[in-house]
Protein backbone atom coordinates (compact mmCIF):
# COMPACT_ATOMS: atom_id res chain seq x y z
CA UNK A 1 0.00 0.00 0.00
CA UNK A 2 2.65 2.45 1.01
CA UNK A 3 5.47 3.05 -1.35
CA UNK A 4 8.63 4.21 0.39
CA UNK A 5 9.78 5.55 -2.96
CA UNK A 6 6.78 7.84 -3.25
CA UNK A 7 8.47 11.10 -2.29
CA UNK A 8 11.25 10.43 -4.77
CA UNK A 9 8.65 9.83 -7.47
CA UNK A 10 6.89 13.06 -6.63
CA UNK A 11 10.22 14.77 -6.82
CA UNK A 12 10.82 13.36 -10.29
CA UNK A 13 7.47 14.63 -11.53
CA UNK A 14 7.91 18.02 -9.94
CA UNK A 15 11.40 18.33 -11.34
CA UNK A 16 10.28 17.20 -14.79
CA UNK A 17 7.60 19.87 -14.90
CA UNK A 18 9.77 22.62 -13.51
CA UNK A 19 11.31 23.30 -16.91
CA UNK A 20 9.80 25.22 -19.80
CA UNK A 21 11.31 22.99 -22.49
CA UNK A 22 9.92 19.87 -20.90
CA UNK A 23 6.50 21.45 -20.55
CA UNK A 24 6.62 22.33 -24.25
CA UNK A 25 7.62 18.78 -25.11
CA UNK A 26 4.70 17.46 -23.10
CA UNK A 27 2.37 19.77 -24.97
CA UNK A 28 3.69 18.43 -28.28
CA UNK A 29 2.99 14.82 -27.37
CA UNK A 30 -0.30 15.44 -25.63
CA UNK A 31 -2.51 14.48 -28.54
CA UNK A 32 -0.17 12.77 -30.93
CA UNK A 33 2.55 10.27 -30.73
CA UNK A 34 5.68 11.87 -32.11
CA UNK A 35 9.14 10.67 -33.01
CA UNK A 36 12.16 11.88 -31.10
CA UNK A 37 13.54 13.40 -34.30
CA UNK A 38 10.36 15.42 -34.86
CA UNK A 39 10.46 16.68 -31.36
CA UNK A 40 14.10 17.65 -31.62
CA UNK A 41 13.41 19.66 -34.77
CA UNK A 42 10.84 21.67 -32.82
CA UNK A 43 13.73 23.02 -30.78
CA UNK A 44 16.23 24.17 -33.40
CA UNK A 45 18.18 26.18 -30.87
CA UNK A 46 18.85 23.07 -28.83
CA UNK A 47 21.13 20.15 -29.50
CA UNK A 48 19.51 16.82 -30.16
CA UNK A 49 21.16 15.14 -27.16
CA UNK A 50 19.81 17.94 -24.98
CA UNK A 51 16.27 17.27 -26.22
CA UNK A 52 16.79 13.54 -25.68
CA UNK A 53 17.88 14.26 -22.14
CA UNK A 54 14.66 16.20 -21.50
CA UNK A 55 12.63 13.33 -22.95
CA UNK A 56 14.43 10.86 -20.72
CA UNK A 57 13.58 12.94 -17.66
CA UNK A 58 9.93 13.05 -18.68
CA UNK A 59 9.95 9.32 -19.23
CA UNK A 60 11.59 8.61 -15.88
CA UNK A 61 8.91 10.69 -14.19
CA UNK A 62 6.25 8.60 -15.91
CA UNK A 63 4.88 11.59 -17.80
CA UNK A 64 5.54 10.20 -21.26
CA UNK A 65 5.75 6.70 -22.61
CA UNK A 66 7.88 5.65 -25.48
CA UNK A 67 7.71 2.81 -27.96
CA UNK A 68 10.28 1.90 -30.57
CA UNK A 69 9.05 1.49 -34.12
CA UNK A 70 11.78 0.42 -36.47
CA UNK A 71 14.67 2.70 -35.73
CA UNK A 72 12.46 5.48 -34.40
CA UNK A 73 11.33 6.15 -30.87
CA UNK A 74 7.78 7.42 -30.56
CA UNK A 75 6.76 9.48 -27.57
CA UNK A 76 3.35 10.13 -26.18
CA UNK A 77 2.07 11.79 -23.01
CA UNK A 78 1.05 9.35 -20.35
CA UNK A 79 -2.44 10.14 -19.13
CA UNK A 80 -1.83 8.61 -15.72
CA UNK A 81 1.42 10.38 -15.11
CA UNK A 82 0.07 13.48 -13.45
CA UNK A 83 -3.00 12.14 -11.74
CA UNK A 84 -0.72 9.73 -9.94
CA UNK A 85 0.87 12.61 -8.15
CA UNK A 86 -2.13 13.01 -5.86
CA UNK A 87 -1.89 9.31 -5.14
CA UNK A 88 1.70 9.69 -4.09
CA UNK A 89 0.85 12.48 -1.69
CA UNK A 90 -1.84 10.21 -0.28
CA UNK A 91 0.70 7.41 0.14
CA UNK A 92 3.14 9.79 1.74
CA UNK A 93 0.63 10.77 4.40
CA UNK A 94 -0.38 7.16 5.03
CA UNK A 95 3.25 6.29 5.57
CA UNK A 96 4.12 9.32 7.69
CA UNK A 97 1.01 9.27 9.88
CA UNK A 98 1.72 5.62 10.71
CA UNK A 99 5.17 6.72 11.83
CA UNK A 100 3.73 9.64 13.79
CA UNK A 101 1.41 7.23 15.58
CA UNK A 102 4.31 4.93 16.42
CA UNK A 103 6.63 7.62 17.76
CA UNK A 104 3.92 9.49 19.69
CA UNK A 105 2.74 6.30 21.36
CA UNK A 106 6.29 5.37 22.23
CA UNK A 107 6.99 8.80 23.69
CA UNK A 108 4.06 9.15 26.00
CA UNK A 109 1.68 6.28 25.71
CA UNK A 110 -1.74 6.47 27.20
CA UNK A 111 -1.88 3.52 29.48
CA UNK A 112 -5.07 1.66 30.10
CA UNK A 113 -6.60 2.84 33.30
CA UNK A 114 -5.10 0.78 36.12
CA UNK A 115 -7.55 -1.24 38.08
CA UNK A 116 -8.65 0.51 41.18
CA UNK A 117 -6.57 -0.88 44.00
CA UNK A 118 -8.63 -2.70 46.53
CA UNK A 119 -9.31 -0.36 49.31
CA UNK A 120 -7.81 -1.69 52.42
CA UNK A 121 -9.67 -0.68 55.44
CA UNK A 122 -7.42 0.46 58.17
CA UNK B 1 -7.55 12.80 -27.31
CA UNK B 2 -5.66 11.92 -24.24
CA UNK B 3 -7.25 13.79 -21.43
CA UNK B 4 -4.65 14.58 -18.86
CA UNK B 5 -6.11 15.72 -15.65
CA UNK B 6 -4.16 16.64 -12.63
CA UNK B 7 -6.88 16.17 -10.10
CA UNK B 8 -5.50 16.38 -6.67
CA UNK B 9 -8.96 16.15 -5.12
CA UNK B 10 -8.86 16.26 -1.38
CA UNK B 11 -6.88 13.82 0.64
CA UNK B 12 -8.30 13.03 4.03
CA UNK B 13 -6.81 10.56 6.44
CA UNK B 14 -7.70 9.63 9.98
CA UNK B 15 -5.52 7.93 12.54
CA UNK B 16 -6.12 6.99 16.15
CA UNK B 17 -3.14 7.55 18.38
CA UNK B 18 -2.82 6.22 21.91
CA UNK B 19 -1.23 9.42 23.17
CA UNK B 20 -2.83 12.65 24.35
CA UNK B 21 -3.39 15.51 21.89
CA UNK B 22 -0.86 17.52 23.90
CA UNK B 23 1.76 14.89 23.12
CA UNK B 24 0.85 14.55 19.45
CA UNK B 25 0.93 18.32 19.11
CA UNK B 26 4.59 18.43 20.07
CA UNK B 27 5.40 16.06 17.21
CA UNK B 28 4.16 18.75 14.81
CA UNK B 29 5.83 21.72 16.42
CA UNK B 30 9.17 20.53 17.84
CA UNK B 31 11.86 20.02 15.18
CA UNK B 32 13.52 17.06 16.93
CA UNK B 33 10.19 15.32 17.20
CA UNK B 34 9.19 16.09 13.60
CA UNK B 35 12.46 14.52 12.52
CA UNK B 36 11.35 11.28 14.17
CA UNK B 37 8.50 10.75 11.73
CA UNK B 38 8.33 13.14 8.82
CA UNK B 39 11.72 14.28 7.66
CA UNK B 40 15.37 14.13 8.43
CA UNK B 41 15.44 17.75 9.47
CA UNK B 42 12.85 20.37 10.28
CA UNK B 43 12.59 24.09 10.94
CA UNK B 44 9.52 25.26 12.76
CA UNK B 45 8.33 28.67 13.81
CA UNK B 46 5.08 27.64 15.44
CA UNK B 47 3.10 30.85 15.07
CA UNK B 48 0.77 32.18 12.38
CA UNK B 49 2.92 33.22 9.44
CA UNK B 50 5.79 31.17 10.80
CA UNK B 51 8.11 29.04 8.72
CA UNK B 52 7.54 25.30 8.43
CA UNK B 53 10.25 23.46 6.53
CA UNK B 54 10.83 19.73 6.48
CA UNK B 55 13.68 18.04 4.67
CA UNK B 56 12.52 14.57 3.72
CA UNK B 57 14.95 11.70 3.42
CA UNK B 58 15.60 10.87 -0.22
CA UNK B 59 12.85 13.27 -1.08
CA UNK B 60 11.91 16.84 -1.68
CA UNK B 61 11.91 19.62 0.85
CA UNK B 62 8.50 20.66 2.12
CA UNK B 63 8.24 24.40 2.49
CA UNK B 64 5.22 25.84 4.19
CA UNK B 65 3.84 28.56 6.37
CA UNK B 66 1.63 28.13 9.38
CA UNK B 67 -1.70 29.85 9.02
CA UNK B 68 -3.51 28.67 12.15
CA UNK B 69 -2.40 27.17 15.43
CA UNK B 70 -4.78 26.24 18.18
CA UNK B 71 -2.77 24.03 20.50
CA UNK B 72 -3.28 21.17 20.97
CA UNK B 73 -6.30 20.81 18.70
CA UNK B 74 -5.77 22.27 15.32
CA UNK B 75 -2.98 23.41 13.04
CA UNK B 76 -3.09 24.55 9.44
CA UNK B 77 -0.15 25.13 7.13
CA UNK B 78 0.53 25.67 3.47
CA UNK B 79 2.39 22.86 1.76
CA UNK B 80 4.65 22.83 -1.29
CA UNK B 81 7.97 21.56 -2.55
CA UNK B 82 10.67 24.11 -1.98
CA UNK B 83 12.34 23.73 -5.38
CA UNK B 84 9.16 24.29 -7.36
CA UNK B 85 8.79 27.70 -8.90
CA UNK B 86 5.60 29.69 -8.35
CA UNK B 87 2.94 28.22 -10.57
CA UNK B 88 4.49 24.77 -10.75
CA UNK B 89 2.57 21.84 -9.32
CA UNK B 90 2.90 21.75 -5.55
CA UNK B 91 4.78 25.00 -5.46
CA UNK B 92 5.04 26.51 -1.99
CA UNK B 93 1.74 28.06 -1.01
CA UNK B 94 -0.31 26.08 -3.51
CA UNK B 95 -1.85 23.49 -1.20
CA UNK B 96 -2.96 23.47 2.39
CA UNK B 97 -2.88 20.89 5.16
CA UNK B 98 -5.31 21.03 8.06
CA UNK B 99 -4.69 18.79 11.04
CA UNK B 100 -7.22 18.39 13.81
CA UNK B 101 -6.59 16.46 16.99
CA UNK B 102 -9.56 15.51 19.11
CA UNK B 103 -9.35 13.80 22.51
CA UNK B 104 -10.52 10.24 22.05
CA UNK B 105 -10.77 7.99 25.07
CA UNK B 106 -7.54 9.31 26.53
CA UNK B 107 -5.85 9.20 23.15
CA UNK B 108 -6.16 11.30 20.03
CA UNK B 109 -8.23 11.11 16.91
CA UNK B 110 -6.15 12.86 14.27
CA UNK B 111 -7.70 13.94 11.00
CA UNK B 112 -5.46 15.28 8.26
CA UNK B 113 -6.93 17.02 5.27
CA UNK B 114 -4.73 18.06 2.36
CA UNK B 115 -6.30 20.17 -0.36
CA UNK B 116 -5.71 22.96 -2.78
CA UNK B 117 -5.62 26.48 -1.53
CA UNK B 118 -9.15 27.87 -1.69
CA UNK B 119 -7.90 30.95 -3.50
CA UNK B 120 -6.82 28.90 -6.49
CA UNK B 121 -9.61 26.37 -6.36
CA UNK B 122 -12.06 28.35 -8.42
CA UNK B 123 -9.65 28.35 -11.31
CA UNK B 124 -9.71 24.57 -11.44
CA UNK B 125 -12.71 24.63 -13.70
CA UNK B 126 -10.40 25.91 -16.35
CA UNK B 127 -8.21 22.89 -15.89
CA UNK B 128 -6.53 21.65 -18.97
CA UNK B 129 -3.19 20.77 -20.29
CA UNK B 130 -2.37 24.16 -21.79
CA UNK B 131 -3.66 25.87 -18.74
CA UNK B 132 -1.51 23.60 -16.66
CA UNK B 133 1.58 23.91 -18.76
CA UNK B 134 1.28 27.53 -19.70
CA UNK B 135 3.58 30.20 -18.51
CA UNK B 136 1.09 31.80 -16.19
CA UNK B 137 0.52 28.84 -13.96
CA UNK B 138 -0.80 30.29 -10.78
CA UNK B 139 -4.09 28.47 -10.96
CA UNK B 140 -2.50 25.26 -12.10
CA UNK B 141 -0.42 25.11 -8.99
CA UNK B 142 -3.53 23.89 -7.24
CA UNK B 143 -3.55 20.79 -9.39
CA UNK B 144 -0.37 18.88 -8.76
Amino acid sequence: MTSPAAPARIDLVAHALADGTRRSLLRLVRDDERAAGDLASAFPQMSRPAVSQHLRLLQRAGLVSVRPVGNRRLYRANADGLSEMGQFIDDMWTDRLARLKAVAERAEPVRPKPEQPKRSTP
Amino acid sequence: MTEITTDFTVIEQTVRIAAAPETVWTFWTEPERLAEWWGADAEVVAEPGGLFRVVMERGPVMLGTFTELDPPHRLVFTFGWEQNAPGEPLAPGSTIVEVTMTPDDGGTLLVLRHSEMPATHAADHAKGWDHYLGDCLVAAAAKP
